[in-house]
C-alpha cells in the first residue's frame, strides 16, 4: 500500500520527520518497507539570488545570469523571457533529475558556460505554469542557498506499506491515519463523519443474494462531464500506484485510495432498463470486462446486472459495456459491501485480482459505504460537473455492533507485562474501540466496524501489546516446566553418517525434492516397481519439477551432469534426503529416508604421494565398510548374484543384506545407458541405502568384552580357486566350519595369472586363532589350521598355493 | 686356540666398526655367531680341548662372544642414527602432508546443526514431520480456513485437493499437540516448498526450522527472551534485536524478529534495503484456535511458536547472495564450506 505522506497529513497533523514516522509505524505493524520521495531528484534544487544578468553575445533571446547561492555564485545561461536580476529563483544543480528523468549536467550553450538550469514551476513537477521560470516571492524560510523543496515546504513522501492480511482497514489513507492518531495520541480530521440519507433516485435496485451482498448503495448523477483529470489528482493517484484514467473513473480510485471503499461507475444511459440487480450469475452467462477480457461465469459468481445481462463481476470488476467514458453523461455510482468468501472465491476463479477484490476478500467498513459514496459525489461534482438526482442505500441486514470482552490479568500474564485497567481502556480507546466498562476483572468494549479481525479477548490483548509497545515488553526466560523427552534416535544417527562421509572426503549435496518425470524414466525402472508409483505435483512451476522423486540416483546424476559441466570430474558426493511414493493405504504418499553414495573421476588426483588412478567399486565398498563399521552395523554382507537395479551395469552391482535377511542397501557401478541419458562420463559408481534399515541395524548399544588374556597365533595360507567362487562363499564356508580357536580370517591377497592356471584365482588368507583360557600351542594351532585347510581344498577343490 | 681367538677378535671387530649398514652388520654375525659360525664352531669344538685349557678358553670365548654381541648392537644403534639422519638431510617439510581429503557438510546442513544445538541447550527437543501433508494440518489446524486470505501469504503446490507440500514446518505444531499434552519444548526441522519462481532470494524447496513451547505460564516476555538469546547466539553477543507486530493466523500476538544489518551495522545498505535491519524469524503466542483444534484447555495453557528461514540465516553468516547456489549442487561453492 502505498501511502502519501501530504495525502496522510489532511487527516491527521503528525509532527515527526518522515523517516521517524516510517519507524514508528513500522514498530506500530505497519511495515514500511520503502520510503520514496516523490520529488526524487530535486535534492538540488536550490533557492538562488539573480545578481546580474547579461544578454547573450551569440543569442539575443538568451541570458547569461550570475546566481548567488549565498556562499557561492555560478554562471547560467536563460531562455526565460521573465528572468531579472534580484529575484529569487530555483536553480537546478547539476545531479538534478528533473520530472521526465531530465538529468542536468553542466554544459555550454553557444560558448558560454552553464552550471545548472533556472526551472518553471511546470519543469519541476510543483506548478503548471511554463511561460518562465519560477520566481518565489521573498518569506519566512524561504532563504538563498537552501534546497528549494525543503523551504517551500513541500516535502511529500509515498510510505510503501506492508499490510497484513487482518488488517484491511490500513488498505486505505484514512486507514493509516487512524493508526497515527493512535499513536501518538492525537485528533483525526476527517473520517468520522456521520452518514446523511437523502432522497430515493427513480432506479429500481433489487438484491437478490443478501447472504453475499450485505449493503448496496448507489446514486445517480447527470450532466457530468467526462475528460482528463486534474493534475493535483493524477500525480497522487500515480504515486499510489494507479494509472489515470477519466476524471469519473480516477474520482472512484481517489476515493478507494483514501478511504478504502472500492466503488464503481457505470454509464448509465447504458443500463437496459435502467434497473440494477446483485444476483448469482445464470448458466452460460458471459461478461467482457474492463481489461477487454470476455469471461464465462460460474452460476455461484455474483454480478452486478441490469434487466438483461450482467454489467460487473461484482467486488471484482465491471464490464466494459456500461464502461464511462467521453460520450456519458449519466452515472450511476455503486458502493457496497459484498460477503469477502465471495469475492475471493470468485477472484480465484477468474484468476483476477483487483485493487477492488483484494479489499473486499479482506472485508472492508460495512459503515463506511455511504460515507466513500458521499465524497465521490462530492469530488466528481468539483471535477467533472454535474450534480446529484438522488441516492439509494439498500441495507437488508444490517450491521450490528460487536461486544468483545477483556480481563486485564490474563492480557498481563499472557504478554508478560503489568499494567491496569484503566490504562488498557486508554489504550483502546486509541484505536476507535468504545469501552462500556472498565473494571480490574473485565474490560468490555464495542469494537469499530472497520477492524473485522477484532473478534475475541486475544484480539483486544493483541492491541494492546501493539500500542503499549513490544519494545516496553521485558525481555525474560521463559517460565515454564522443565521436559524431558529423549531425542529421537535418528537424528545422532544421521548426524554420524554425514559426519563419517565427510571425513571419507565425500561433499553433501541437497537436491530439490522434485524432478522431472524424465529423472526417474532414465534408470529404466519396471512398471511394477515401487519407485515407479510417483507422485505428481498439480501445479509445478515447470515439467522440469513436476514429480517427485522417488529416489536418489536421479538427483545425484543431475549433481554430476552439472559439476562436470563446470569441469569437476572427480566427485564423491553423497546426499540424504526423503523420496516418495505413492501408496494406496493412508491418507498421504509414503515417505522414505534415504542415503545414497557416489564416486567417479580418480582417486586424490591432486597429491603428490598416496594411492593414484581411477576410483574403483572398492573404494566406495570401502566407504560403506567404514560407514557400517562407525556406526554400528554389524553382520552384513555383501549378495551379488540377485536381480539388479535397472540402472546398474549388470553382474557389476550386488544387495548389501544385515543378518535378519533385510536388504540394507545396493551398490554398483552405473549401467551406460543412465550415463547417456544424462550425458555424463563414466564410469560412475553409486550405493543407494535405506535409512530405516540402517536405522534398525545400527547397534546402539555397547557392550564391553573383556582384553584377551593369552596371544594370537596367525597362519597365512593362500588357497587356489575357481574363480566362480566367490570371497564371500569361501568366508561363509570357513565359518561353518570353524574351529572354537578360530577368532577370524582376512583376505589379505587376490592373485590372477602365472603361475595360477587360467580360470583360477589364488586367494591368500590369514588365520587368526586364540583360546580364551590358555596359550595355544603351535602344534595344536598347525593341526586345527591343517584340519580346516583340508576341508576347504575338498569342498572346493582347490589346491594349496606354495 | 688362544691366537685364533684373539684373530678372530681383531677381524671380526674391525669390520663390525667398517660396516655401513644393517645387512652388512647381520652377514658378520651369521659368519660369527650363526649356527655354523666361526665362534660357534669353536664354542662347540671347547668339549674336545685338553681338560686343563678348558675353562681357560671357554672363559675367553664366551668373552669374546659377548664383546662381538654388544659390538654388533652398539654398531646397529650408530648405523640407525646415521640413516636417521640421512633420512632427515633434504627432508622438505613444505611439501603437503598425506592427508586423506576431507569432504564437507551441506551449508545448511552446518547452519541447521548449529541452530538447533542452540535451541536443544535451552531444552527443546528435536521432531519431525511429513513433509507431504494434509491441507488440514498445513492450514485448516493452524487457524487458515479455506478461502482465508491468509493462504495468499504461501503460494501452495497441491498434490490433489488435500494434499500439499508443506510450506512451513508450522504443521508439525498441530501434529505434536495432537498426541501430547504440555509442557512441551519442540523444535521441528525440515525442507519446505512454495510455489515461487526462482531468483536470488526465492527457490521453491528451503528449509525452515519450528519451535514451539507451551505450559502453563509462557507469556510473549519469555519469546522474547528465548529468541533474543537464540539471535545473539547464531549471530553475535552485540547484536541488536527487535520485535515488531506482524500477523500469523497461527499467533497473536505476532511478531516479526529483525536484527541489525549484520552487512552495515544498521546505517542502512542494499542488503537491508536501508533500513538497517533484516527480519529473520516469525513468531507470536499460539493462536487460542489453534489450542481449540488440538483440544487444548485454552484457560490453562499457554505457548509460544516461532518459525525460522535456514538459508536466510546461512546467506547472513556467509555472506551469500544468491539463494540458489544451495542446490546447484557445484563443488565450487560446496567446498567451501
Amino acid at each position: 500500500m502505498r501511502i502519501l505522506t501530504s495525502w496522510l497529513k489532511e487527516f491527521v497533523a503528525f509532527k515527526v520527520p518522515v523517516k521517524a514516522l516510517a519507524e514508528d509505524l513500522t514498530m506500530l505493524g505497519l511495515e514500511v518497507e520503502e520510503i520514496e520521495s516523490v520529488h526524487k531528484g530535486l535534492d538540488s534544487v536550490i533557492i538562488g539570488h539573480v545578481e546580474e544578468t547579461i544578454p547573450h553575445p551569440r543569442a539575443s533571446h538568451l541570458k547569461i545570469c550570475r546566481v548567488s547561492l549565498g556562499r557561492e555564485e555560478v554562471q547560467v545561461v536563460c531562455g526565460a523571457p521573465n528572468v531579472k536580476e534580484g529575484q529569487l529563483v530555483a536553480l537546478a544543480r547539476p545531479g538534478t533529475v528533473l520530472p521526465g528523468d531530465k538529468v542536468i549536467r553542466p554544459t555550454k550553450i553557444y560558448g558560454v558556460r552553464s552550471e545548472g538550469m533556472l526551472c518553471s514551476g511546470e519543469e519541476l513537477g510543483i506548478g503548471h505554469d511554463s511561460t518562465g521560470i519560477l520566481v518565489l516571492e521573498p518569506g519566512p524560510g524561504i532563504n538563498v542557498g537552501r534546497p528549494l523543496i525543503e523551504a517551500m515546504g513541500i516535502d511529500d513522501w509515498v510510505l510503501d506499506i506492508g499490510v497484513t492480511a487482518n488488517r484491511p482497514d490500513c488498505l486505505s489513507v484514512l486507514g493509516v491515519a487512524r493508526e497515527v492518531s493512535a499513536m501518538y495520541d492525537i485528533p483525526l480530521y476527517r473520517g468520522q463523519g456521520s452518514e446523511v440519507r437523502t432522497q430515493g433516485s427513480e432506479i429500481p435496485i433489487s438484491i437478490e443474494n443478501p447472504e453475499l451482498c450485505r449493503r448496496y448503495a448507489a446514486a445517480v448523477m447527470e450532466g457530468v462531464k467526462v475528460g482528463p483529470s486534474p493534475d493535483w489528482l493524477i500525480t497522487r493517484l500515480e504515486a499510489s500506484g494507479i494509472r489515470s484514467i477519466n476524471n469519473v473513473v480516477d474520482a472512484t480510485n481517489y476515493v478507494l485510495m483514501e478511504y478504502g471503499q472500492p466503488l464503481h461507475a457505470f454509464d448509465l444511459d447504458r443500463l437496459i432498463g435502467p434497473e440494477v440487480m446483485v444476483r448469482t450469475a445464470r448458466s452460460g452467462e458471459t461478461i467482457t470486462t474492463l481489461d477487454g477480457r470476455e469471461r464465462e461465469l460460474q452460476s455461484d459468481m455474483l454480478v452486478i446486472a441490469d434487466r438483461e445481462r450482467p454489467i460487473a463481476i461484482a467486488g471484482v470488476m465491471g464490464g466494459s459495456e456500461t464502461e464511462v467514458d467521453v460520450d456519458t453523461g449519466q452515472i450511476l455510482l455503486e458502493s457496497a459491501w459484498f460477503t469477502p468468501v465471495q469475492i475471493r472465491r470468485t477472484s480465484r476463479a477468474l484468476k483476477l485480482s483487483t485493487e477492488a477484490s483484494y479489499r473486499f476478500e479482506r472485508g472492508i467498513d460495512p459503515n463506511g459505504v455511504m460515507r466513500a459514496l458521499y465524497r465521490v459525489i462530492g469530488l466528481i461534482a468539483q471535477i467533472a460537473g454535474g450534480h446529484l438526482v438522488g441516492t439509494t442505500d439498500i441495507y437488508p441486514r444490517p450491521y450490528r455492533d460487536r461486544e468483545v470482552s477483556l480481563r486485564p490479568q490474563r492480557a498481563n500474564r499472557l504478554i508478560g507485562i503489568d499494567i491496569g485497567s484503566e490504562k488498557m481502556a486508554d489504550l483502546l480507546k486509541r484505536i476507535g474501540i468504545k469501552v462500556l466498562y472498565a473494571g480490574d476483572k473485565e474490560i468490555r468494549a464495542i469494537v469499530p466496524s472497520y477492524r473485522p479481525d477484532l473478534k475475541e479477548e486475544v484480539d483486544l490483548i493483541e492491541e494492546i501489546a501493539r500500542l503499549y509497545g513490544f519494545s516496553n515488553i521485558p525481555t525474560l526466560a521463559p517460565r515454564a516446566r522443565i521436559v524431558t523427552q529423549a531425542p529421537d534416535p535418528s537424528q545422532g544417527l544421521i548426524k554420524k553418517i554425514k559426519n563419517v562421509l565427510m571425513a571419507h572426503g565425500m561433499t553433501e549435496v541437497i537436491s530439490y525434492s522434485f524432478v522431472s518425470p524424465r529423472d526417474i524414466d532414465s534408470l529404466g525402472f519396471s512398471r511394477d516397481d515401487p519407485r515407479m508409483q510417483i507422485v505428481k505435483i498439480q501445479n509445478p512451476l515447470s515439467d522440469d519439477q513436476s514429480v517427485m522423486r522417488t529416489n536418489l540416483i536421479s538427483s545425484l546424476m543431475g549433481a554430476v551432469a552439472r559439476n562436470q559441466a563446470h569441469r569437476n570430474q572427480d566427485l564423491a558426493l553423497f546426499e540424504l534426503g526423503a523420496v516418495f511414493y505413492n501408496s494406496t493405504s493412508g491418507e498421504l504418499p509414503k515417505e522414505e529416508q534415504r542415503l545414497a553414495l557416489l564416486y567417479t573421476g580418480s582417486r586424490h588426483s591432486d597429491l603428490w604421494s598416496g594411492p593414484k588412478g581411477q576410483i574403483d567399486i572398492f573404494d566406495l565398498k570401502g566407504v560403506l565398510e567404514g560407514l557400517f563399521q562407525a556406526i554400528r552395523v554389524s553382520e552384513w554382507k555383501v549378495v551379488s548374484n540377485t536381480p539388479h537395479d535397472p540402472f546398474y551395469l549388470p553382474g557389476s552391482s550386488a544387495r548389501i543384506v544385515w543378518r535378519d535377511g533385510s536388504v540394507l542397501g545396493t551398490f554398483g557401478e552405473v549401467a551406460q545407458d543412465v550415463l547417456d541419458a544424462w550425458d555424463i562420463n563414466g564410469p560412475i559408481f553409486v550405493s543407494d541405502l535405506s535409512m530405516d534399515s540402517i536405522e534398525r541395524a545400527s547397534c546402539r548399544q555397547i557392550t564391553f568384552c573383556p582384553l584377551p588374556r593369552y596371544p594370537a597365533v596367525e597362519r597365512d595360507t593362500a588357497i587356489v580357486v575357481s574363480d566362480q567362487v566367490s570371497v564371500q562363499d569361501l568366508m561363509d564356508y570357513i565359518s561353518t566350519k570353524a574351529p572354537e580357536v578360530l577368532e577370524g580370517v582376512k583376505v589379505f591377497d587376490v592373485y590372477r595369472g602365472r603361475p595360477v592356471p587360467e580360470g583360477s584365482k589364488s586367494i591368500g588368507l590369514r588365520f587368526r586363532y586364540r583360546a580364551p583360557d590358555r596359550t595355544l600351542s603351535d602344534q595344536a594351532v598347525s593341526k586345527a589350521h591343517r584340519r580346516l585347510i583340508r576341508s576347504v581344498l575338498q569342498y572346493y577343490k582347490a589346491e594349496l598355493r606354495e | 686356540m688362544r691366537d685364533r681367538l684373539d684373530k678372530i677378535r681383531a677381524q671380526v671387530l674391525e669390520a663390525i666398526d667398517s660396516t655401513s649398514d644393517e645387512k652388512a652388520l647381520e652377514d658378520i654375525r651369521v659368519r660369527v655367531l650363526g649356527r655354523k659360525g666361526e665362534l660357534t664352531l669353536i664354542l662347540k669344538t671347547i668339549g674336545r680341548l685338553p681338560l686343563e685349557e678348558r675353562p681357560e678358553i671357554g672363559r675367553l670365548a664366551n668373552r669374546l662372544k659377548e664383546e662381538i654381541e654388544e659390538s654388533i648392537r652398539a654398531r646397529k644403534e650408530v648405523l640407525r642414527r646415521l640413516y636417521r639422519r640421512s633420512q632427515i638431510e633434504g627432508l622438505d617439510l613444505t611439501l603437503p602432508g598425506r592427508c586423506r581429503p576431507l569432504g564437507s557438510l551441506h551449508p545448511i546442513t552446518q547452519v541447521m546443526d548449529e541452530v538447533c544445538y542452540i535451541f536443544e541447550r535451552m531444552g527443546f527437543t528435536v521432531v519431525h514431520g511429513p513433509e507431504i501433508e494434509l491441507d488440514f494440518y498445513n492450514f485448516e489446524a493452524l487457524n487458515i480456513p479455506p478461502d482465508h486470505p491468509a493462504r495468499d501469504m504461501q503460494d501452495t503446490f497441491y498434490i490433489d485437493d488435500k494434499v500439499l507440500l508443506r510450506t512451513h514446518t508450522s504443521p508439525i505444531q498441530a501434529r505434536v499437540m495432537e498426541t501430547q499434552r504440555p509442557p512441551l519444548r519442540i523444535i521441528a526441522p525440515g525442507k519446505v516448498y512454495r510455489c515461487d519462481s526462482s531468483d536470488t532470494s526465492h527457490t521453491p524447496m528451503f528449509h525452515q526450522l519450528e519451535g514451539l513451547m507451551v505450559d502453563r505460564d509462557v507469556s510473549f516476555a519469555g519469546l522474547k527472551g528465548v529468541l533474543t538469546s537464540f539471535v545473539q547466539q547464531v549471530f553475535d553477543p552485540d547484536t541488536h534485536v527487535r520485535f515488531r507486530p506482524s500477523f500469523f493466523p497461527f499467533t497473536e500476538p505476532s511478531a516479526e524478529v529483525d536484527i541489525q544489518c549484520v552487512m552495515c551495522k544498521g546505517k542502512g545498505c542494499r542488503i537491508c534495503s536501508h533500513t538497517g535491519w533484516l527480519e529473520v524469524l516469525g513468531a507470536g503466542m499460539v493462536h487460542p484456535e489453534v489450542f481449540r483444534h488440538v483440544g487444548y484447555d485454552t484457560e490453562r495453557f499457554t505457548g509460544f511458536a516461532f518459525g525460522l528461514g535456514i538459508e536466510r540465516i546461512a546467506m547472513l553468516k556467509f555472506g551469500i547472495d544468491d539463494i540458489r547456489l544451495f542446490y546447484d549442487n557445484d563443488l565450487r561453492f560446496l567446498q567451501q564450506f
